[in-house]
């Protein structure tokens, strides 16, 4: 049987900096198997409520269970994509070792590499499309094929949640359009939240939006969630939403929605 | 040939080839850490600063090289403490804890008969004894089991600090292994090379390894190759050219590091 999503739950999570509310007081629920954007403006909190959600900061008050749990116990369930991948000009690291590294916490130490877990990495890789190329160093790629291999490292640990800190940003439109089919596939088996302030990743595809600015502004179905007023409280009165087929269509194209 | 002969059937060079090796084989392995994270005058610095834990065991009568150990490791834990943030930099920070360590270090062992503070400085392979020997190699075999027995979770926090602590991998606690070990290993070495010049089997033989390798799993094979290469071919120069053996292997590292990246450079060019 295949692995299945699993539910997130937040209540009333606030995060205060230097006297400074940073969230207030934000409660949501996703559902198994649900593709969820945490959508908003520069500044809006979304990457500290990802920080939140994969522990490397800490809610000053409210509640965050995963999978019925909390973070601590279900840490191996969850998968982190983290935002602007770059490789390190001074550290040679090859495209499988760099897929291994996910894997690090399940092996524990004092362990070594077996063949299950290059098994594991060849798969994670083919699934995005960089089968055979294991051997490759990480800093001849390009910015896609990057992200790609840090999406690989996240799936190599077969997680039930995948957390993506603006996966698409920075890169060109058609590797951009694959990473968004590889999300809309991957999410038959797990739960996906996607954090991004780009309307255009916004599909049929998309169950939920949150719509964060400091607070949780709307949450809902994409048409509902990105309304003239939510919009309007996230960027000021002037922003309108560019609905196609009623909702923010990311493909451009001549025909009609069909 | 007849002088090579002689030259390895003398006790005392052997026990220098031995312990050089020894010292630069450790390095070598511990230096690619710190390479990868950006450390290296951290590394020089802490040889420097442990002047002051050999001055301190000179002072109480127990052997300089475990005070050297026990007060480098104090100071690395001290830095990782202390961690960022504050209104003084990092690196500010770094430079008072050493320069003050050194200074005492100094005072210390200026005091003290037999060239105690010239030894430390620049190393003192020749007069090495059986038991000096056997105690490095000991010290150095247990680290590098450690160093190995943990190197995939030290890679991923020296690569990858954030994504470690998201998949439950304790940065600070692997930051603190690092930090002793590299603690260790600078005290080690530093009796082979001396304080002022063990940040070049420090950093020459990794940062080679790392240019030339395609991961960074093969850097510690290949530096352990370059660093004891340099550190035997160092010793054998000293003796023959009555140079200081420290200063020869720093010496011979830094050409050996200046040959290898011009020819790197030209073979970059031309494809």
């Amino acid at each position: 049987m295949r692995a299945q999503g699993i539910a997130v739950e937040c209540r009333d999570v606030s995060v205060r900096r230097q006297g400074k509310d940073i969230l207030e007081r934000i409660s949501f629920a996703l559902e198994p198997g649900s593709l969820t954007l945490l959508f908003g403006p520069n500044g809006g909190g979304k990457s500290t409520l990802l920080k939140v959600l994969v522990g490397l900061e800490k809610a000053e008050s409210g509640e965050l269970l995963i999978d019925k749990k909390p973070l601590e116990l279900a840490r191996n369930l969850v998968g982190y994509v983290p935002q602007r991948v770059i490789a390190q000009p001074h550290i040679p690291l090859s495209v499988s070792h760099a897929v291994l590294m996910g894997l690090t916490a399940l092996r524990g130490p004092f362990q070594r590499w077996n063949n299950e877990d290059h098994r594991r990495v060849s798969i994670a890789l083919d699934e995005v499309e960089l089968g055979g190329r294991e051997l490759d160093d990480i800093r001849s790629l390009s910015g896609g094929e990057l992200q790609r291999v840090y999406i690989a490292r996240a799936l190599v640990r077969e997680p039930r949640l995948l957390l993506l800190d603006e996966a698409t940003s920075g890169i060109d439109v058609g590797v951009k359009s694959s990473i968004l089919s590889l999300v809309e596939r991957l999410k038959e088996r797990m739960t996906i939240l996607f954090v991004t302030h780009d309307m255009s990743v916004v599909s049929e595809a998309v169950d939920e939006v949150l719509c964060l600015q400091r607070t949780l502004v709307a949450h809902g179905r994409p048409s509902e969630a990105l309304s003239a007023e939510s919009m309007a409280v996230m960027y000021g009165s002037e922003a309108q939403p560019f609905m196609h087929c009623h909702l923010p269509h990311r493909h451009v194209h001549s025909g009609g929605c069909g | 040939m007849m002088f090579l002969n002689e030259l390895f059937s003398d006790p005392y060079v052997l026990r220098a080839l031995a312990v050089a090796a020894v010292a630069a084989l450790l390095c070598a392995v511990v230096g690619v850490y710190v390479v990868v994270r950006g450390i290296s005058f951290a590394g020089d610095g802490l040889s420097h600063a442990s002047l002051a834990g050999a001055g301190f065991a000179r002072l109480m009568g127990i052997p300089p090289l475990w005070g050297a150990v026990g007060y480098a490791c104090f100071l690395s834990a001290l830095i990782s403490r202390l961690g960022g943030g504050g209104k003084l930099r990092e690196d500010a920070r770094l430079a008072v804890l050493f320069t003050g360590s050194m200074a005492v270090g100094f005072v210390l062992l200026s005091k003290q008969p037999g060239g105690a503070l010239t030894g430390a400085l620049f190393g003192s392979l020749l007069p090495l004894g059986v038991n000096d020997v056997v105690a490095i190699s000991a010290a150095a075999v247990l680290l590098l089991v450690s160093v190995k027995a943990l190197q995939k979770e030290l890679l991923l926090v020296a690569v990858d600090e954030e994504f470690a602590a998201v998949t439950g991998v304790s940065p600070s606690r692997y930051l603190l292994v690092m930090d002793l070990a590299i603690a260790f290993t600078v005290v080690i070495a530093s009796k082979a090379v001396g304080v002022l010049l063990v940040s070049s089997l420090l950093v020459v033989p990794p940062s080679i390894a790392l240019v030339a390798v395609r991961d960074i799993e093969q850097a510690f094979s290949v530096s352990a190759g370059i660093g004891v290469a340099v550190s035997l071919i160092g010793v054998v120069l000293s003796v023959l050219l009555d140079t200081p053996p420290g200063a020869t292997i720093a010496l011979v590292s830094a050409v050996v590091f200046i040959i290898f990246m011009a020819a790197h450079r030209f073979r970059g060019r031309r494809h």
